[in-house]
């Protein structure tokens, strides 16, 4: 019995069991290698850790308090003001940013909710209270509400910047229940890490 | 001085040999327990979930039913671009069997900006830091390429035609030689069916960095009459004037009394001894009438006229 555990053990130890089992790190390896390619539309060779900085800025700053390019005291049904932010990619990672709009309704006269918007990018033309944006449309229409509007996303390379025109409009056909209505218009932008 | 060389070899070839056997019995173990209990290994490219998982951890996680998930788990779900998000829950939203997951990223200010919506989600069940980097780098080039060269020298190690041994004659030369070919397929056999649904996930820990606009006010108005002006006429009648703007009505009120609507702009009083007077804009828009706020004021006094 002794003299078969012991050539059972000679056999596990001898060169080529100990390979046969070794090839077990080889196949795992292997097959979880297949992750870097498991995605048809990028090709990935090995893995890329980040140990960046991720910071999106806007105009050069990481809360802007006092963009103030865009009110309007007397806003009626037909005006519109426009104003232009430069987004920046102020880390050293590719990021992905996308804009989300949100509008106050403190006073419960839904003059935020009759507001349109558009994203261009381009720059602001006309004068106040009659200005408009150019360029191509990124993100709204005619009808997009301001709680609504988010930009799809869009990548910036780092230290990348992009001038984005954001408008906002009372369309014609508000109601005149708006009167005296008043909104605080708040825009953010947020930047996410793009490893892919 | 050869003879040391060979005596390095073999000892380079043994511990190599024996390393590589035990290594390989925890792949293969690891490997099975994997698939039995659906464990799927997570590679931590970024460091959002930092301090609680780090850069270059390895994570295994465990499939879960949406049910099951709770605020503060750590879920990996698929992003919308078929990458991999692993963050902590900050909400669960169910919709019957579905949930809606927010997320956020312990190093993060913010919630991510998209909300996930899953069946399932892999939990993270606990994390090795650093080892992350081993994997990453032995399915790189480098390591690919040198995983390779073992493989091969192992594969010459099976192959090799046995030798006969004077000094200690086998009982049975064909036993180590049947002993590996088992083993060789009872591993690639465990490999196959274990290793291969398992697939090491590279995981975005992903940052997010929301920067806010604010200071936008709007208010919805019909400007007053611009550059209201109040002088004296004849007698003791004062003029009231206006910037007038094409489109809009303007409607004066003399001492509290409102005027006919005018396009015109100005207005003149009768000769009276005093009283107040302002003049306010209208305008209609798709129908509806919009009303400015009062111009400035004026009292006016046996012609003479002053802000109120």
């Amino acid at each position: 019995m002794s003299r078969k555990l012991a050539g059972a053990f000679r056999h596990l130890a001898s060169a080529r069991a100990r390979a046969a089992l070794s090839l077990g790190v080889v196949l795992a390896v292997g097959s979880t290698g297949t992750f870097a390619y498991w995605t048809d539309d990028v090709t990935v060779s090995g893995t890329a850790f980040t140990a960046g900085t991720l910071d999106l800025q806007v105009n050069d700053l990481n809360t802007v308090s006092a963009y103030t390019t865009l009110n309007l005291a007397t806003m009626v049904p037909g005006n519109s003001m426009a104003g232009t932010l430069v987004i920046k990619n102020n880390g050293n990672v590719p990021l992905k940013y996308t804009g989300a709009t949100a509008a106050s309704n403190t006073d419960g006269k839904n003059l935020a909710g009759n507001l349109t918007a558009r994203v261009t990018l381009g720059s602001a033309g006309g004068t106040s209270p009659a200005m408009t944006c150019g360029g191509t449309l990124v993100a709204g229409g005619a009808t997009t509400t301001i709680g609504t509007l988010t930009t799809p996303k869009r990548q910036l390379a780092p230290n990348a910047t992009e001038t984005i025109c954001v408008e906002v409009t009372l369309p014609a056909g508000a109601p005149s229940t708006v009167q005296a209505g008043k909104t605080d218009v708040t825009f953010t932008f947020t930047g996410t890490s793009d490893l892919s | 001085m050869t003879l040391r060389l060979e005596r390095v070899v073999w000892w380079a070839r043994q511990g190599l040999l024996t390393g590589g056997a035990v290594l390989g019995a925890v792949c293969i173990l690891a490997a099975i327990a994997a698939a039995a209990f659906g464990l799927r290994p997570l590679v931590f490219l970024s460091g959002s979930m930092s301090p609680a998982i780090e850069t270059g951890a390895l994570g295994i996680a465990h499939e879960v039913p949406a049910s099951s998930l709770e605020p503060g788990d750590v879920v990996s779900v698929p992003t919308e671009g078929g990458e991999r998000v692993t963050h902590r829950i900050v909400s669960v939203a169910m919709d019957g069997d579905e949930a809606e997951l927010t997320l956020r990223g312990d190093a993060n200010a913010t919630a991510d900006a998209d909300t996930y919506r899953v069946a399932h989600a892999d939990r993270v069940l606990f994390d090795v830091p650093l080892v992350g980097y081993v994997v990453g780098w032995m399915v790189g080039p480098v390591g690919l390429f040198l995983l390779g060269l073992y493989a091969a020298f192992l594969l010459s190690v099976i192959l090799k035609q046995p030798t006969q041994r004077a000094s200690a004659p086998d009982p049975d030369p064909t036993a180590g030689h049947v002993t590996a070919t088992a083993l060789t397929l009872v591993v690639l056999a465990a490999a196959v069916y274990a290793v291969m649904p398992v697939r090491v996930s590279p995981t975005l820990a992903a940052f997010t960095d929301p920067v806010a606009v604010s200071g936008t006010q709007l208010t919805a108005a019909l400007p007053a009459p611009a550059n209201p002006l109040c002088v004296k006429g004849n007698g003791q009648r004062v003029t009231l004037s206006w910037d007038v703007v094409t489109g809009v009505t303007y409607r004066v009120y003399d001492d509290g009394v409102a005027t006919a609507p005018t396009a015109a702009g100005t207005y003149t009083t009768a000769n009276r001894d005093f009283g107040q007077l302002w003049v306010v804009a209208t305008r209609t828009f798709s129908g509806q009438q919009w009303t400015s706020a009062d111009s400035t004021h004026f009292t006016y006094d046996r012609a003479v006229c002053r802000a109120a």
